[in-house]
């Protein structure tokens, strides 16, 4: 059993609810896992040629990774258990050394929000910065974290994922 | 033209105007993330189970930052007025190391470029450092052996170098002569994108940038017999009627231009930067006696505020028999 799942049984038994509630929940747990879970991968964006000549984009491996390399980050949540689970919200920092790439983050289905400090949120037409007594609009640069809120629940052993891209710099 | 704003910047030490000697812009990236940088990513999503928040993390994902190699030269000084004959001028060039890690450098000369008028004659020791950031061979600058010296730049740092070649006798004015020198990164160079594994800095892969790992810069020498020589004077008047340089005081500037030898300076431009802590006095400029209105108008004089306070005077044709071209404007001290 995983520490979070001790940790999720600890609230659960916070909260006074019912033994069933939480036989339930030990269920669901006993698994291994979360009911939900997330993983990250990096991917880059090139260009080839199929038999045709024609020129195709396709999603490879990051190989190796220098300055200047556009890299797609893809989040991918799943829900393991039997049950449904919702208000599912996705929140991922642009990584240190990176500068995320304006109008690139997409999640079907998900209100998307991005913050320029980590913790307020705000559509990123919304987001300003006060430069020497001036206001102006934030730049794709200055964000430093993005936030998927899913509208609806995830269904028993479905999945989806929200993406991004950013730049190496 | 631009020789002759280049030879007032020199002797006259006087602040130019930027623009017009600005030479190649540095690259989009810089050096960029240091070689070995890990970067991490882990995400965290929250959603609802049985009405207890969960909050969870996702696995980390790490990419490490491999070292690309880059270099880019620039020509420092374009073009350089040369006479017939001229021993050891230097071409000023720019090695800069656009990689993310530190790279040593092999340099090469070479004066046999095609498309100009004649072959630049390699000095023995054609390569150079710029020791003393003269912009000239000078004794305190040391000469480059190749595989015992070859320069080792720190991402994004840079180094000076100068080419250094006689000049044929027996040319004419106006003539060019082309010479050129190329850095290339020891780790290897070929094309974009290759790799040399476990090369790079800290033992990560090394990739060649879009330079391939190498750059090339050529300058000119242009033969030009005559010579323009400036002596500028100053004179301090302040305004209790001594000659102390305190706020508030004059300065009286007077440049004259003299040509020698044989041969036409073209459209010899006088340009010349307002001192910093100085403002220009209007209406004080003038060319050989004649006052020249501040506008760029009709007139062969103008003053002009950006992109720094400056001015300027068109002084024409210039031959040994023009004589000596006197130009003088006023600043007060801030």
């Amino acid at each position: 059993m995983s520490n979070s799942t001790v940790m999720t049984l600890r609230i659960l038994g916070r909260l006074g609810l019912i033994a069933a509630a939480v036989l339930l929940g030990f269920a669901a747990h006993a698994q291994g896992t979360n009911c939900v879970t997330l993983k990250t991968d990096a991917q880059k964006e090139e260009t080839y040629t199929d038999a045709q000549g024609k020129q195709l984009k396709r999603v490879v491996a990051p190989g190796k990774v220098v300055p200047g390399d556009e890299i797609i980050w893809t989040i991918t949540a799943t829900n393991s258990c039997d049950k449904a689970a919702d208000k599912i919200v996705v929140n991922n920092n642009v990584p240190e050394h990176m500068a995320y790439i304006a109008d690139s983050a997409m999640g079907v289905g998900t209100d998307m929000t991005f913050s320029l400090n980590g913790r307020d949120f705000a559509k990123s037409t919304d987001l300003t910065v006060t430069d020497a007594g001036a206001t102006r609009a934030a730049r794709a640069d200055e964000i430093k974290s993005i936030r998927w809120v899913f509208a609806q629940a995830f269904a028993p052993k479905s999945t989806a994922f929200v993406r991004y891209r950013a730049r190496v710099q | 033209m631009s020789e002759f704003v280049k030879k007032f910047d020199a002797k006259l030490a006087a602040a130019l105007a930027t623009g017009i000697l600005s030479i190649a812009s540095q690259s989009a990236f810089g050096a960029g993330t240091a070689a070995g940088t890990a970067i991490n990513n882990t995400a965290q999503v929250s959603y609802d189970d049985s009405g207890t928040t969960v909050n969870t993390s996702s696995n980390p994902t790490t990419l490490t930052v491999a070292e690309i190699i880059n270099v880019n030269a620039t020509v420092q000084t374009p073009t350089v007025t040369v006479s017939p004959g001229a021993a050891s001028r230097a071409v000023v060039v720019r090695v800069t190391n656009t990689g993310n890690a530190p790279e040593t450098f092999r340099l090469t000369g070479n004066s046999a470029i095609a498309g100009d008028n004649f072959d630049p004659i390699p000095a023995v020791n054609m390569i150079y450092f710029d020791t003393d950031g003269s912009g000239d061979l000078s004794a305190a600058d040391t000469v480059y052996a190749p595989g015992s010296n070859d320069p080792t730049l720190a991402a994004d740092a840079s180094i000076n170098v100068l080419i250094i070649n006689n000049i044929p006798s027996g040319l004419v004015n106006g003539q060019t002569g082309a010479t050129q020198l190329a850095a290339a990164a020891l780790t290897g160079t070929g094309a974009a994108g290759i790799v040399f594994i476990g090369q790079g800095a800290g033992g990560t892969d090394a990739v060649l940038g879009t330079s391939g790992g190498m750059s090339s810069a050529s300058g000119s020498y242009v033969v030009s017999s005559v010579q323009l020589s400036a002596v500028k004077t100053q004179v301090v008047v302040d305004q209790f009627g001594g000659t102390q340089p305190i706020p508030g005081a004059r300065i009286d500037y007077q440049i004259v231009v003299t040509p020698s030898g044989s041969g036409t300076a073209s459209n010899a431009l006088f340009v010349d930067g307002i001192p910093t802590n100085t403002t220009y006095l209007p209406g004080t400029l003038r060319l050989n006696g004649a006052v020249q209105t501040d506008a760029g108008d009709a007139d062969a004089g103008n003053f002009e505020s950006a992109p720094a306070p400056m001015v300027r005077a068109n002084l024409g044709n210039l031959t040994q028999a023009s004589g000596a071209q006197t130009v003088a404007f006023s600043v007060t001290i801030n």
